[in-house]
Order: structure tokens, then sequence, then C-alpha cells
């Protein structure tokens, strides 16, 4: 099963359309977090917004997350160990406020488990080859360790 | 996002307020009243966000209620220090990017990051 989410704050249907009509095609069971996309899914089941539980016993049980590229979706698919693939929003079709997702979308794609799509034909080229996607290997959290001694520090200074 | 869809663990309270951005300022001052009531009443040691301008908000009625506060700037900001992470540089106590490229060594800190 796939699982596409596009986060809380706005419409994606430029990306549920795209993996609609893939899944459609290939003939794949999806779960759709849409938002309050116009676009309602064919194919796919879907929610508009879902609790946590519900959100994470999806992602769980997925073999591949899409998403925008949002670093909340991110870090739980690494947690889990699921591959992941992240489509930008882009300001000039109104997807968001700017273009701060096109811009992370290069770092994104060096962590090992997440792969970037800047369109729609490489979000289908992505989806053609997902039996090639693997999960993250094993993470270095030295540096998410450092901030948590920081932040404690700093919070019972 | 609708608020039931919040489950707070057992030794939290959660408590949701207004969204606001640049593109619905209006929206400022609901957020600011609702902020000023939660920190009124729970009187917290620290405020930390990491971002948008509901938490820009919070750190700047935390500065004038005379709590710590604490940015960590989202590592979604790689390029650039997030728009309201930059209208708080100044206010906030401890002021902190998840990039090494984006600090400058002093007001602006790098000490770790999620991933």
């Amino acid at each position: 099963m796939i699982f596409v989410a596009v986060g809380t704050q706005f419409p994606f249907d430029r990306l549920i359309q795209c993996v609609d009509e893939w899944a459609t095609e290939n003939k794949m069971p999806v779960h759709a977090q849409i938002a309050s996309g116009k676009y309602t899914p064919q194919h796919a089941s879907y929610d508009r917004f879902m609790t946590t539980d519900d959100f994470n016993e999806k992602l769980t049980s997925a073999d591949l997350i899409i998403s925008h590229a949002g670093m909340g979706n991110i870090i739980t698919a690494l947690e889990n160990n699921k591959p992941i693939i992240v489509m930008n929003r882009q300001h000039k079709l109104g997807e968001h406020r700017n273009d701060h997702q096109a811009d992370g979308l290069e770092w994104m794609g060096k962590l090992s488990g997440v792969y970037t799509a800047n369109s729609t034909d490489e979000m289908r080229t992505l989806l053609d080859r997902k039996h090639e996607l693997h999960g993250s290997e094993h993470h270095d959290m030295a540096q998410r360790s450092h901030l948590i001694d920081f932040l404690d520090q700093a919070i019972n200074a | 996002m609708p608020d039931k869809l919040f489950k707070a663990k057992k030794d939290q309270k959660v408590y949701s307020v207004v969204d606001v951005s640049a593109d619905d300022k209006w929206k400022l001052i609901p957020c600011a009243l609702q902020i000023s009531y939660i920190l009124l009443k729970e009187r917290p040691d620290t405020i930390i966000s990491t971002g948008a301008a509901p938490g820009a908000v919070a750190i700047m009625l935390g500065k004038l209620f005379g709590i710590r506060t604490i940015w960590v700037d989202s590592i979604a900001n790689v390029q650039k220090i997030s728009r309201a992470g930059r209208m708080i540089q100044k206010r906030a106590d401890i002021f902190l990017t998840q990039w090494p490229h984006l600090s400058d060594g002093t007001k602006i800190q790098h000490q770790g990051s999620v991933l």
C-alpha cells in the first residue's frame, strides 16, 4: 500500500491527482490524506485530516510514503524506515506562500531513504521504479542528541 | 485542521490557537489574545517554538511577560532564516538555526538539528 499525505495547512491537488492516476493505471492500493483539496481521489481511499494514531497506523502499514516536502512527514518516514518520495509545492502555482519547499529539496534528497521529485513527471518516473526504493539506513543521531542536550540545559538553567 | 484531531498524552496539556500568516494578518489579533490568555493562565517558565507566525507572536508576548524564550528555526529553512524567525531574532533569549552555514557564531547559534 502507498500512503500519500499533504499536511494540514494547504491542499496539494497536483500531487494527489498524479498519484491517484498512477495508482489507477498500476492497480496499486493507495490511501491519501488530502486536506482541503478540491480533487477527490477516484481510485484511492482518502481522509481530509487524520488523528495522529490513524496517521501512524497508515504510515506503518504502507511500504512507500509520498508527501509534500514538509519536515514532519519526512522525519516520521525516516524514523519508521519507510522510503519516502517528496514533491515540493510551487509558489507560482499558488501551492504555498513561498518557495522554501523547492529550496529544501536538494538537501532532503541527500538523506538516505528520501527521494525527491520537482514535478509530476519526476514523481511518475520514481513511482515506476518503486520496487528499487528503500527506507533509510541507520541514521546518525548525534546531531539530534546534541540539540536535545542543549535545549535541556537551556530550559533547566 | 479540526481541533478534535489533537489528542494530548496523559501528562500533556494542549491548547490550539488561530493560525496566522502573511496572507491573513488580521488574524494576528485573535491569535495574540489567545496566546496571552494561555501565558497568563499557565505562567510557563519557558516558551520554545520551531516557528511560523503564531510562534513569533508567542515569543514577543513572552518577552513582555518576562518568560524565557527559545526559538529553534525549522530545519526546512536551509537557505535563510525564516521570515517569522527574522522578526523575533533580536528578542528571543536563545535563537537557534539547524544549519551551520546560517549561524553567525554569536546571536544565531547552531547547536545540532533534528536530523
